[in-house]
């Protein structure tokens, strides 16, 4: 089975407005898909619904076969925009947390990433700057060997020279023929590791591409393509 | 899966409890060796014991009554934080099922408030002065030896199980309370108002209808003073009517605390929203 990440007409609605809108989606094993639109277009809400943090209003979304919930979560690993970090653990607690509850996790990976981001792991959670929690966040869901990653913003909070590292970490740290899907707004800075794109436009699918073939076709970066594609919405 | 969450439920409310309980017990020493110690002293001594007496004391009630508010707002607090709020994306995104969740939250939740019950009863006792309390052993043991042990473990169950429904009121108000994206805290404070006043009712409705045989014997009891005269205990004869009021209080409070948890686990699975 190629295919990781397969969604049918997948509609969420609060109230009448339509977060997402029939989107429909494939998504194949061993690709590093970046989900761009601006704010709003329905990014987060996808990730959620494929975490079952929120149930969808009609259609469907299959993880690896599975809808989800406790088979699908026990092969995805979630990077929330939040922070979900409690306030009475340390970071060594979390990573035990963590240990106990995936059979995929790797305490070690998890070591050595924090020594080499100089976080020390006899501190309380509570006591971590925001872009500390950030990367120990990444840390946890890094530290996995899942079938498919999801990261919301994993880079928007950090300062650009953890930046790298951090891309660097999520190239290093998966398998091949594991999938991550990430979505940002700092397209220039992760480019360069994308193999597809999938523009979401209020909450509809805008566009679906591999990388290769936007440079070819349009004979443009990606965050140019952005910048055109969601002119109306920049000023 | 549900003793791993119980784990670390444990250990996350723990840090409340037990500095408690020990400060708890540790004052209620404190008072009574003030309270009981006799010697010859002079004026002064005499002052200072009253003054440490009485803040050992007033430090003994106010950590009793800290206590029970504490045992009341982990259960709060515990949901609506680890579940309702941003850790939710942690715990939710567990490969555990709902069900397991709130389960261990509720169990941990009645260990605490049976615990704190528990460490207050023996706190107490620890104030009664030692030939008081054989006595009082003797007069509670007499009333006892009516009932049975049944009707202890009956009267244990049904204990139990209203600390559960009282918990599980609260989840069950926080849960929907929370379907809706403004005013959760008051909206969840209306729900559980109005989820008590749910289960008052059935309570009141029920409960007359089938106690009435028991209320017709504690009458004719009275009027006849026939038990009065052949028993130490005057109710020993309707012992039975108790235990058949005492089973149908169990199975309501059973079919209540059910239906509350049912609907908390179909809540957090289908309506989840977090911020």
């Amino acid at each position: 089975m190629r295919q990781i990440l397969e969604c049918k007409n997948l509609t969420k609605s609060f109230g009448s407005v339509k977060a997402l809108d029939s989107v429909n989606l494939n998504i194949e094993r061993g690709r590093i898909v970046g989900l761009l639109g601006p704010n709003g277009s329905g990014k987060s809400t996808f990730l959620k619904i494929c975490n079952e943090l929120l149930t969808p209003s009609s259609g469907e979304v299959r993880i690896g076969g599975f809808k989800p919930g406790l088979e699908s979560k026990k092969i995805v690993s979630y990077l929330p925009e939040k922070s979900y970090l409690n306030d009475w653990m340390r970071v060594s607690e979390i990573i035990g947390f963590f240990k106990d509850f995936y059979s995929d996790f790797s305490e070690k990976k998890a070591y050595d990433m924090l020594k080499s981001l100089n976080i020390d792991a006899n501190c309380k959670l509570k006591t971590l700057s925001k872009g500390t929690k950030e990367k120990v966040q990444l840390i946890l869901v890094m530290s996995r060997r899942a079938e498919l990653y999801l990261l919301d913003e994993p880079i928007g909070g950090v300062d650009p020279a953890a930046r790298d590292y951090i891309l660097d970490t999520i190239l290093k740290n998966y398998s091949e023929d594991a999938t991550i899907i990430l979505s940002t707004h700092l397209i220039a800075d992760i480019e360069k590791i994308l193999d597809d794109i999938v523009f979401l436009k209020n909450g509809q699918v805008a566009l679906t591409k591999s990388v290769d073939d936007i440079r070819d076709e349009y004979g443009k970066s990606v965050d140019a393509l952005f910048r055109e594609v969601f002119r109306c919405y920049e000023n | 899966m549900l003793r791993k969450l119980m784990k670390y439920e444990f250990k996350a409310t723990a840090r409340w409890f037990f500095p408690l309980y020990i400060a708890i017990v540790l004052f209620a020493l404190i008072s009574r060796t003030l309270i009981s110690t006799q010697s010859v002293e002079n004026d002064i001594i005499k002052n200072l014991r009253g003054i440490l007496t009485t803040i050992s004391i007033l430090a003994y009630v106010l950590l009793f009554v800290g206590t029970m508010v504490i045992s009341l707002v982990v259960v709060v607090q515990r949901f609506y934080k680890s579940l309702l709020g941003n850790e939710g994306y942690l715990m939710f995104t567990l490969p555990v099922k709902t069900w397991q969740h709130t389960t261990s939250k509720l169990l941990i939740a009645m260990l605490w408030n049976v615990l704190s019950a528990l460490i207050g009863f023996c706190s107490i006792i620890l104030f009664i002065p030692s030939g008081e309390m054989s006595k009082m052993i003797n007069e509670l043991s007499e009333i006892m030896g009516v009932f049975n042990a049944s009707f202890f473990i009956l009267g244990g169950l049904i204990l139990l199980i209203n600390i559960a429904r009282t918990i599980i009121e609260i989840y069950a108000a926080i849960s929907l309370g929370h379907i809706f994206n403004k005013h959760r805290i008051i909206l969840s404070f209306a729900f559980y108002i109005g989820i008590n006043t749910i289960s008052q009712v059935v309570y009141m409705l029920i409960l007359p209808f089938v106690s009435s045989p028991f209320v017709k014997v504690i009458s004719e009891d009275i009027s006849f003073g026939v038990s009065i005269e052949h028993n130490s205990f005057p109710f020993a004869n309707m012992v039975p009517q108790l235990m058949t009021l005492s089973v149908i209080i169990l199975v309501i409070s059973i079919i209540l605390s059910a239906g509350y948890y049912i609907a908390t686990n179909y809540l957090l699975k289908t309506k989840l929203n977090l911020e």
